[in-house]
Order: structure tokens, then sequence, then C-alpha cells
């Protein structure tokens, strides 16, 4: 029923975002005390990573329509829109906090 | 084109893009000028600090060394502000939900416009907690080292998932009606032809839009759903506070903004009827779909609300008594008592006119009542941060007065919102060109 | 290892030498302090509640609690805060965003926030009166009671509170070794912890004091 490029985008999401998920959990540092991990520092940049899973798993809704140079053009300028903003956030506040 | 031109035709629709009169500029330059001022308060707080916010940490010590203490609330009108804009965002999926979902095409006219506010409300969301944060420099820290078991970063998948899928939503419902443009707008067509990508209008390439912005839709959903209800879980998992700590707070949040989104639909359908004189477009009948959804939600919230006083007030822990004792006794009293009867009150008897009988409904008082509406909102979730943060249990009552400053940077969202929607009305017609083509 | 403090309310004279010695060990800025003396009377600090001749005071001297099952380590966003092998709960200065969930979470309302660029008095740049070993923090960061872990983790020593005070009402050590002198305080006297309700399992233990009531006796001349 799913169209296969759909499909196809839809798992490469979903690989994206469990791979991400599962960095920072397998970097955690559990504490035998408490049920919740405490004390714990995943592998970086993991979140980013979910980040784009989800932002890929989106994009499949162009994936049947689009043609594949748009469709990369939208999933790039995504990804990198979302990098740039915080890019911008940062560079900005940070030249003008002491 | 004349004024009051009332045929439905799609150069009716097209007059936000093709008519740009004198009052357009004013009301512009108005905005920018607001948007300097907002620029200039943030430029201060970015230089000194938060401390030229109201804000202070649950103890205080004066600047002199002395056991004297002063207890403040940590947080105040940004995050505020950032519930709020959270909650307006529900517009878009609410009116697109009802229209794909559950087949009530009336509201396909309303459903762009709706969709826009939640485009524009998710990054005023995001702005208001940037100014909130102490080293917003800092904050690629949360892509390098987010921790997933803080609600904050729940806050922030959640947020980007919706907002990327509302952006994706908006396009291939918008992507026709910019192939149209390219060919109404002669100027613009490059533009135009270039957004399109290779869109070739066939029946075929519409059924597969039509199909895949169903399927959108029902994700979206539960997206939304989940969107407020992180944003609740920042509060409501805090043990720590009075009346924080309460199971109730998802699904109060969830109403709370379906209330927001519906009643800013309203404001703006009402506003784009009148200024463009859409009234065959947007029919009375169509108004009072909307307010009829807005009344029900709006009954749903206040026995929420109801639940949530009567809960604290009948044997509640001494904490929650302090909390809720300061809120309606104490200094936000008036600002709380106000809001509750003339901002929740008013608007509720506005919209319970229709009740007893079509003719009785209103538009204009009814957009009366959803502007009041929005802003006794605004309030209410004030009242819930707050009175809370400023009575901590093992200290004293603390004060928060929002400064200038402060309230400068908040609006600010408000002037950016408006300027970016008048932004996309100016490029894409705010109705689907769908609807009048029968 | 578990470090684990215990304070004698009964000795608590509410001088607020630890408090001090604190401040100036760990170069807090005017108006942060990590520790600080709550008076449990009146409204008004070192004022008893009652009425005369019957009033009640005590103190209550109150820091970071270093919880096993902490509030704020469970809500910081980029795990800025984070729990030592040795039961420290360490606030990452260079990590913080600022966004104050911390401060929120607390339900000792310990953390503190530089709402402004710091200022040190006297002038730390000028004057080494703390640890050097301690950064001065930024504008934006929140901070708090560290258990003095540039004391613990070089030398073994205790925080510089519990060195300071002059009754000798705060003790510090291991709660894992049995013959520290923080277990066998636990074990003999009735300790309580602050707020145990809430479950967040507190590292700081407090021996209640002994009477609270000051009976005043007026001279019959």
């Amino acid at each position: 029923m799913v169209n296969s490029r759909t499909a196809a985008v839809l798992i490469v999401g979903f690989i994206i975002l469990i791979a991400g998920l599962s960095l920072w959990v397998l970097g955690d540092q559990t504490s035998s005390l408490v049920p919740l991990p405490l004390a714990s520092t995943g592998v970086p940049w993991a979140p980013l990573l979910w980040v784009c899973g989800i932002i890929v798993l989106l994009t499949s809704a162009f994936a049947n329509i689009l043609d594949p140079k748009h469709y990369l053009l939208w999933l790039v300028s995504l990804i990198v829109g979302y990098l740039v903003i915080f890019g911008i956030i940062v560079v900005i506040t940070g030249y003008l906090i002491p | 084109m004349k004024k009051g031109y009332k045929v439905t035709t799609e150069d009716s629709i097209l007059q936000s893009l093709t008519r740009t009169g004198t009052a357009f500029y004013v009301f512009v330059f108005t905005l920018l000028v607001l948007t300097a001022e907002f620029l200039y308060a943030w430029y201060t707080q970015l230089t000194t600090g938060l401390i030229v916010t109201g804000m202070r940490s649950i103890y205080n010590a004066p600047n002199y060394m002395g056991p004297n203490v002063a207890v403040g609330s940590p947080w105040g009108i940004y995050i505020t502000n950032f519930i709020f804009w959270i909650g307006i965002s529900h517009a878009g999926i609410a009116i697109s939900a009802s229209v794909r979902l559950m087949d009530l095409k009336k509201y396909k006219v309303v459903a762009r416009m709706a969709e826009v506010l939640t485009l524009v409300a998710l990054p005023m969301a995001g702005l208001s907690i940037i100014f909130d944060q102490g080293r917003p420099d800092r904050i690629v820290n949360l892509l390098i080292y987010g921790r997933f078991q803080s609600p904050m970063l729940w806050d922030l998948t959640a947020i980007t998932t919706y907002f990327i899928g509302t952006i994706v939503y908006l396009y291939l419902s918008l992507r026709g009606d910019i192939d149209e443009l390219a060919r109404k707008l002669p100027r613009r067509e490059r533009f135009y032809k270039r957004l399109a990508m290779n869109y070739q209008g066939t029946e075929t390439e519409k059924e597969k839009h039509n199909q895949t912005l169903w399927w959108l839709a029902l994700a979206i959903v539960p997206i939304m759903v989940t969107v407020h209800s992180v944003v609740s879980f920042v509060f409501g998992l805090m043990i720590a506070r009075g009346q924080w700590y309460s199971t109730i707070f998802a699904i109060y949040f969830v109403v709370g903004a379906i209330v927001s989104g519906v009643a800013a639909v309203y404001s703006l359908a009402w506003i784009f009827r009148w200024l463009y004189k859409w009234d065959s477009l947007i029919t009375d009948e169509v108004l009072r779909g909307i307010s009829w959804a807005l009344r029900n939600v709006l009954i749903i919230y206040i026995y929420l609300w109801i639940a949530e006083e009567l809960t604290t007030r009948y044997m509640g822990s001494s904490s929650d008594l302090r909390v809720s004792d300061y809120l309606w006794f104490g200094p936000y009293a008036p600002i709380f008592w106000t809001m509750a009867i003339v901002g929740f009150g008013i608007p509720a008897l506005i919209l319970l006119q229709p009740v007893f009988g079509k003719r009785h409904f209103n538009p204009a008082l009814t957009f009366a009542a959803s502007i009041i509406l929005n802003v006794a909102l605004w309030v209410k979730r004030f009242t819930i941060i707050v009175p809370s943060l400023l009575n901590p249990p093992l200290y004293q009552t603390g004060v928060y007065v929002p400064t200038l400053t402060e309230v400068s940077i908040m609006l600010g969202t408000f002037w950016l919102a408006t300027l970016l929607y008048i932004a996309f009305i100016k490029l894409f017609p705010i109705i689907d060109l769908d609807v009048v083509k029968g | 290892m578990k470090l684990t403090m215990v304070i004698d309310l009964s000795r608590c004279l509410g001088c607020w030498s630890c408090a001090v010695g604190c401040k100036l060990e760990n170069n807090e800025p005017i108006g942060i302090w990590w520790n600080r003396i709550l008076t449990n009377g009146g409204r008004e600090p070192d004022t008893p509640s009652g009425s005369y001749p019957d009033v009640k005071m005590t103190y209550l001297p109150i820091n970071c609690q270093h919880c096993d099952n902490a509030p704020c380590i469970k809500v910081c966003p980029v795990a800025a805060l984070r729990k030592r092998n040795d039961g420290i709960v360490f606030l990452d200065w260079g990590r913080c965003i600022g966004c104050r969930y911390c401060l929120i979470a607390c339900p000792y309302g310990i953390p503190a926030f530089n709402w402004s660029t710091p200022v040190q008095s006297p002038d730390s740049s000028q004057f080494q009166i703390g640890n050097p070993a301690v950064p001065v923090r930024p504008v934006g960061v929140s901070e708090k009671c560290t258990f003095c872990f540039q004391r613990v983790d070089v030398g073994n020593l205790t925080p510089k509170c519990i060195e300071v005070c002059p009754a000798g009402a705060r003790f510090f050590g291991d709660l894992d070794d049995p013959n520290s002198q923080v277990s066998q305080l636990i074990q003999t006297k009735p300790t309580v912890r602050l707020r145990e309700e809430l479950g967040t399992e507190p590292s700081v233990y407090y021996v209640p004091p002994r009477n609270p009531t000051i009976k005043v006796q007026v001279s019959q001349t």
C-alpha cells in the first residue's frame, strides 16, 4: 500500500532516529540506586542525530511527490536550516554576552 | 480592485497579495518601530544579564553581607509567553484535522490561515525560551549533550517535530496554489515556478497530494497532543512545587491550548473577513461553527479548572493551599479574579448566546470574546507558573514584578509574529484557492 | 563511597561562620550564598516565634543536600548536573545554559543563579582569598554547594563549612564506612532529613534541636 520511495525514506528516518536515541542510552552511566539513569552523559551529538531522524521521517511525505533533486533540496534545507538557526543565535548572543 | 468587491472569484482571495494601501504601510512601519524597540531591550538584556528582568532566585541576599533575604520567582513572563504561543500553535492542526480527517469541508476556507498561524507561533515559542536562557550562546549544548530524560528535551523534540511537520504539510497544501500564482501574477512568475518544483497539476498528482495530506494530518494529531503534554510535564512532574504536582496537568494544558488555538482561528477569520470583505467566503455559518467548537472546549476547560481548584482547596497539602491562598487572596488576587470573571466569564456568556437560537449569534461580539479569551488564557498561565514559585516550602513568600525591559522583549514575539504573518499573506493566498474552484 | 553531612541543630548558634567560610572558599559573588542559615522562628531573621516570655527559635543551616534521587539531575536538559561516584551532585558551570530548571525542581530552593556579571568582594582578580581551584562563574549560569569537591579530591579534606564551625555542629564523612563519625552519629542520634516524604534521599542529616523553647526569666528586683 505504501509507495516504495516513501517506505525507503521512512525506514532510513527510523534508523537514524533509533541510532541517535541508542547512542545516548549506551553512553549513559546508570546509577544502581535509582531506576532512572542519573549522572548521564551520552555520546555527544546523539540528540542532533535523533532530530535528523525525525526530519527525515517527516520528509517521507515528499518522497513520492517530488522528484529526487527537489526532495534532496528540501531535506538538506530543513536540516541545515535547523542548524543555522541554532548557529545564528549562538554566534550573535555569544558576541553580546560579557 | 473596487472597494466592497464581494464576488467569490480567485481575484478576491488574491487581494492580500495585490492590494497594498497606505494603511498597510503605516501598520508595517509601526510594527518595525516596535520591533526595533524590542531588539534594543533584548540587546540590553544580553549585555547586562537577566537581572534586567524581575525574576530572581528562590533565595537571594541583597547586595550587602547580611542575612535579610528576599525570595523571587526564577521563571516569569517569558515562560508564560512560551506556553501561550504553544497554545496558539494548536490552531493549525485543530482545523486541518477537522477538514481532512473528519471531512468537514466547510471549514477549508479557514484551514490555511490556521496553519500559517501554527507556522508562525512555534518559532515565537522557541524565541520566548531563548529570551529566558541565562546563556543562549550555549543552546547548542542541547544538541550535543541534550538529555532525553529531561522534560525540556521532550519539548525540543516534540516542538521540532510539530514545526517540521507543519512546514511539510503547508508546502504540500500550498503547492497547487503556488503553481496557479505563477500564471496569475506574471511579475513574480520565476519565484513561484521555482517554488512549485515541477508541479504538473494533473489529477493523479492532486490525488497524491490529498492522500499524503490525509496521512500527514493523521500523524500530526498525536504530535499536537504530545507537544502540549510535554510542555505541561515541565511543570506537572515537579514534586517540589505546590499546585504543580498534579496528574491532570497534561490534559488541562492540551485542552487549554485547543481553546487558545480555536479562539485565535476565529479572531483571524473575522479579521480577514472584515479586511477583505470576504463575507461570502467566510460565512456566518463557518464562524458560528468555529464558535460552537470554541464554546465546547471552553466548557471542558472550565470543568478541568474547577476540578483543579476543588482538589486543592478541599483537603490540599499545606504547600498547595499556601499557593492557592496566595493566588486567591494575595497581591495577584485582583488579576486572578478579573481574569476569572471578566476574562472567562464574559466570553463564556457571549459564546453561550447561540445556544438559544441561531439569530443570537453575533460575529463581532464573538470576535471580542475570542480576543478577551486569549488574553485571559495568557494571564491564566501566568497564574499557574508564578504564584507557585513565589511560595517555596521552607522559605517565605516572594515578590515578582516584570520590568519594562522584560515586557518589551516579551511583546517582541507579537510584533515579529504579525510581521511574519503579513509576509506570508503578501506572498501566498491565505485562503486555499480550491475553495472557490467548486 | 557515600559522602554525607550531619548537622547538629542543638549546637548551631546561627552565627553564619559556615556560610561565610563557604562564600570565601568558593569565590561566591555578591548576592549569592551556597550555604544559608534559615531562622525557624519569627518572620525576620534572628527573631523568635511566639510571644514573650514563651518564645521559640532555632536555626536551620541549609545547603545542597546532594540527593541520591536528585530532582535537579533529572531535569537538567544538558546533563550539567551529574552525580559523582562519591555521591557529590556536581554542577558543571561550563555546560550550564542557564535555563534555571534546577532552581525550579529543587525542593530545598538551593541552586543560585548569576543574574548579572558576578562581582566578588574583595575582587578575586586582585586578592586571592578563595580557593583558586574553584573557577569564577560567568553571568547566566547556576551554581550551588559542591561539598567542596576541590578539598575532598585533594588531600581528603572536609568542606570549608565543617572546618570553620565554631560550635562543632557540622560533621562530614563517608556513610559507607561504619567507623566514620557520620555513621556513628546517624546510628546513635535521632537524625532527620528535610522533606523526606518527597523521596529525594538527601545526604544531609540533621540532629534535631534539643529544646527550641527559650524560657526567659525576668529578674525580681
